[in-house]
């Protein structure tokens, strides 16, 4: 299911239910984002975000598998960050967004009967401060921005804890709605 | 369909304690080894090249610098007795000025809209300007 790119069959029209639901999703995510976006951010790591919009790659990944989430969450960060960021933001987004996905996709792959979507939660938003912190490393070409890592680290605990729990909450009550 | 786990299991517990764990110790590690000591002067890069350097004993009290280039603008505050802060930036966040002073080597301010990184630094090599 992981490699699995058959783009989820869209020309087939009993499909259309998957398509609606992903673009919901990329909706919810670019809302997310924006919300994000209004959020203080506590140390200045400039262009830098929580991570929040997560959330919809934790609920994709279980239900359609990794290739939609990682196309939706390119999407949410593409969209939400050219229509309310600019440029450095939209670079922040999108590797942030990339790197946060298939970190949880394998992670979900390999360890989610054991750990929960909370555990997933943490492991992507570590992944996700990761690449902020080393595109900014790249923008500015000071090592020294790692520093940041270690605080942005504590953070995604509880960011990623939330984003997982907003997860598990939802599909437990929402699975059978989709399906 | 999907198997779902409905409460946090010791892998969890686990994945989150050693997350918090690396992170305690990096700090640990980076107040001992790389923010120790007092600073000597402060660099000022642009856009990852050496804008200017500043030594703390070449200063009277205070200096205020300003950064106007195609980049953006910022007014960087300098007080002898070895601290730095941004006052003024052209930037939308403002977040470097939100940082307020800092005073350990190493320790930075980062204005990523300017492209501004301004650095304390343990021994500098150059004294006073180098533009």
């Amino acid at each position: 299911m992981l490699f699995h790119i058959d783009l989820w069959g869209l020309s087939k029209l009993k499909n259309t239910k998957k398509l609606i639901f992903l673009s919901l999703m990329t909706a919810i995510g670019i809302v997310l984002q924006v919300i994000e976006s209004y959020m203080p951010f506590p140390i200045d790591l400039p262009g830098g975000k929580i991570g929040i919009a997560n959330v919809v790659g934790l609920i994709i990944i279980p239900m359609l598998g990794g290739v939609p989430a990682l196309i939706v969450a390119v999407l949410r960060a593409c969209i939400g960050s050219l229509l309310f960021g600019g440029v450095i933001s939209a670079i922040y987004s999108v590797s942030g967004a990339i790197a946060s996905t298939l970190t949880m996709i394998i992670a979900y792959k390999y360890i989610y009967p054991k750990a929960s979507l909370i555990g997933v939660g943490v492991i992507g938003a570590v992944a996700h401060n990761t690449a902020q912190v080393t595109v900014a490393t790249i923008l500015l070409g000071n090592v020294g921005i790692f520093s940041y890592l270690p605080i942005l680290m504590i953070i995604s605990i509880f960011t990623g804890g939330f984003s997982g729990l907003v997860a598990q909450m939802f599909l437990i009550r929402g699975v059978k709605i989709y399906d | 369909m999907v198997r779902l786990v409905n409460s946090l299991t010791k892998a969890d517990a686990f994945i989150i304690l050693s997350v918090f764990a690396i992170a305690i110790a990096s700090i640990i590690l980076l107040n001992t080894i790389v923010y120790a000591g007092k600073p000597d002067g402060v660099v000022i890069e642009l856009n990852g090249k050496l804008y200017a350097k500043y030594d703390f004993s070449s200063i009277n009290s205070q200096k205020m610098v300003e950064i106007n280039t195609e980049y953006g603008y910022n007014v960087i505050e300098i007080q002898a007795s070895g601290k730095v802060r941004v006052t003024k930036a052209s930037c939308p966040d403002q977040l470097d000025v939100a940082m307020r002073w800092i005073n350990k080597p190493n320790q930075m301010l980062v204005c990523l809209p300017n492209r501004l990184v301004v650095r304390l630094v343990g021994k500098p090599e150059i004294d006073v300007v180098s533009y």
